[in-house]
């Protein structure tokens, strides 16, 4: 697992931020584990500019977002994510706590890979953020990665 | 009539001494029945017209008085204004403005209008009378005073309308605004007539009016929803009905009635509003509530996790306790959310088969289930009702009967129906632990628990959300039950002329 890239998890709930980040690093589901607080930061991290200007390090293998979160929402992000041609091929699953209101269908028609209710039982919801994790981080080919893989080889 | 002896030499005279063929002949062929009259007021020539007119030959006429010609009650007055007449001799219509009448030999009445000239000759001046029956025009005039009267009393109807009726052209202007439209716009009738209806309202159309004029001329009429704002600036929503009438050709009129459903649509704003409230509400139920719940859980899960060992009976057991809590709001919140969300749900109405249903329930019902129970199920017919929302009754009511009938050695489940009056009534009975029936009014309450969850889990949700669906299907439900002897659960939908097929 040593060629895994790195996860952006973006939350505003540091209670959240560390259960999620717990479970991944204790599945070893990445080298690197990028926690940012809002929607801003997030922009300006994928964006590489603000505090991010010039950042050094390739973009993540996959992007974990809140919805609700202060200044700019998580469907916002996901927006700009997947208008952008260098971004768009980056998975993007949404956490929410809830399966109110009209996320879903919004998510959905803004090209989120997937939409994941966090449970409340613990169990269920490190089961989750496992899974998440294995498959889009470890078992999913995305074009970029296997043209990586595919030049290493050689 | 008695009339005096006719004296000849007089009419001789006349025609001696006037001997003018031509206005003879002028007099024979007139139109009207004319008459001449000298200034005694005594007849001395008639023509064939007032012959036939008052069914009398001229040798009775020629001498006579020519109040003869008239009803005895107006002689009198006659007399005197026939006197005037030669005092002041010029052409006039008599009597103009009064009811004239001519009164022929056979004793009845006629209107008649009477025209008067002098005629001068060297004997003495002497009066020409045109008559004129004028039976067929007071029978006109009746009648359109007559239907002028219904035309008025049928606008005054409008006017006792609430609504507000308006007639105009298809330009607009306005040709008809009742008191409705007076009291619901602010403009009076005076003010209103002969305006563009459609700038003095302001109106608002919910399509382009072309679309509107398109339709009034392919169906003859239009209903929707208009804005108008009145006179002093408020703004009103009405249902308006406009209806087109081009009986007469190149006059097309339309005719628009509106009701004011302003204060109505205020309403359903603000229940709408309401419904919205509820809704964020549950979104902070749901997002705001779970969040914390799901830290609680996760912390002590990985308290659980790294210190368990070290903690001693007591904490173990009390860590236990926080992880168990937890997990029950947990579903407390997804069942509370459930509950609401069935309130929202749009019924989607089909034919559904019972039996199908309760099948599909006893399934999902039976699927964790080890223990052998004798099912009874009857023929059920079809009803007309959401297939998904009636499923979840029965997986409540069946998991109930199951659940309620575990500590029962021999359980047996019977699920039933009758039909009563215009009603289906359906019935799932259990022979399990029942419950005491001073109860039973609380049974179907949110969260409602007859017995403590210690002995039998749940959360109360179940029967709630049978009644929901069923009072949403315009039904109701009850319950009987004999304590430790069983119980029966009922619930009736309303059978429509489509479920009986």
């Amino acid at each position: 697992m040593n060629n895994l890239g790195h996860i952006l998890l973006v939350d505003d709930d540091d209670n959240d931020l560390e259960l999620t980040r717990r479970t991944l690093v204790q599945n070893k589901l990445a080298n690197e584990i990028v926690v940012l607080h809002d929607g801003e930061e997030a922009l300006n991290y994928l964006f590489r500019r603000g505090q991010f200007n010039g950042r050094p390090s390739p973009d993540p293998m996959l992007v974990l977002l809140d919805i609700k979160m202060p200044k700019v929402d998580g469907i916002e992000v996901l927006v700009a994510v997947k208008k952008d041609p260098l971004l768009r091929e980056i998975p993007v699953v949404m956490l929410t706590s809830s399966r109110e209101g009209p996320d879903v269908e919004q998510c959905y028609r803004h090209r989120a890979n997937a939409y994941v209710v966090k449970p409340v039982d613990f169990a269920q919801f490190a089961d989750a953020v496992r899974t998440i994790g294995k498959f889009w981080g470890v078992l999913n080919e995305r074009p970029g990665k296997k043209a990586q893989a595919s030049t290493a080889g050689h | 009539m008695d009339l005096p002896a006719l004296p000849i030499y007089l009419m001789r005279s006349f025609f001696l001494k006037n001997a003018d063929i031509k206005f003879n002949a002028l007099l024979e062929n007139a139109p009207d029945a004319m008459l001449v009259v000298d200034h005694e007021g005594r007849i001395v020539m008639v023509n064939a017209q007032l012959e036939r007119l008052f069914g009398v030959w001229r040798e009775n006429l020629v001498g006579s008085r020519v109040e003869v010609l008239i009803p005895e009650r107006y002689r009198h007055h006659h007399t005197l204004n026939v006197a005037r007449f030669f005092v002041s001799p010029k052409l006039r219509p008599m009597g103009s403005g009064l009811d004239l009448y001519g009164l022929r030999s056979d004793g009845t009445e006629f209107p008649i209008e009477i025209s008067l000239g002098p005629l001068e000759t060297e004997d003495g001046h002497y009066v020409t009378a045109a008559i004129r029956d004028i039976t067929e025009h007071r029978n006109i005039e009746a009648r359109l005073r007559k239907q002028s009267l219904m035309l008025k009393e049928q606008a005054s109807l409008l006017d006792i309308a609430h609504e507000a009726i308006l007639v105009r052209d298809t330009a607009g202007t306005i040709s008809f605004w009742n008191h409705g439209a007076e009291l619901m716009y602010g403009w009076t009738k005076e003010e209103a007539l002969g305006l563009l209806s459609h700038d003095l309202l302001k109106t608002r159309f919910p399509v382009s009016l072309d679309q509107i004029l398109d339709t009034l001329k392919v169906h003859r009429n239009w209903e929707g929803e208009l804005e108008h704002t009145t006179r002093d600036g408020t703004e009103v929503i009405v249902a308006s009905r406009w209806v087109l009438n081009d009986a007469a050709p190149g006059q097309e009129i339309i005719l628009e009635i509106n009701n004011n459903i302003t204060r109505r649509k205020r309403a359903e704003a603000d229940q709408q509003k309401a419904v919205q409230e509820l809704e964020s509400f549950t979104y902070i139920a749901a997002h705001d509530l779970r969040a914390p719940l799901r830290h609680i859980h996760g912390f002590a899960n990985l308290l659980r996790e790294s210190c368990y060992e070290s903690l001693d009976v007591e904490g173990k057991r009390l860590l236990d306790k926080i992880l168990g809590s937890s997990v029950e709001m947990g579903r407390l919140l997804d069942d509370l959310l459930a509950f609401t969300h069935l309130g929202r749900a749009e019924l989607n109405l089909a034919p559904v088969r019972l039996n199908e249903v309760v099948r599909r329930a006893q399934e999902s019902v039976m699927c964790d289930q080890q223990r052998t129970i004798i099912w009874e199920i009857g023929e059920l017919p079809e009803v007309l009702a959401d297939a998904n929302l009636l499923h979840q009754v029965f997986v409540n009511l069946l998991s109930n009967a199951v659940k309620y009938s575990r500590n029962q050695p021999d359980p047996r489940i019977v699920v039933g129906s009758r039909r009563e009056g215009n009603s289906l009534t359906v019935f799932v009975r259990d022979n399990g632990t029942g419950f005491d029936m001073a109860y039973a009014p609380k049974l179907f309450r949110v969260f409602q628990r007859l017995h403590r969850s210690q002995d039998f889990e749940g959360t109360g949700i179940g029967l709630a959300i049978v009644r929901q669906v069923v009072e949403r299907h315009g039904g109701r439900t009850w319950a009987e039950s004999v304590l430790g002897n069983g119980a029966s659960f009922y619930f009736s939908l309303p059978l429509k002329a489509k479920t009986n097929e």
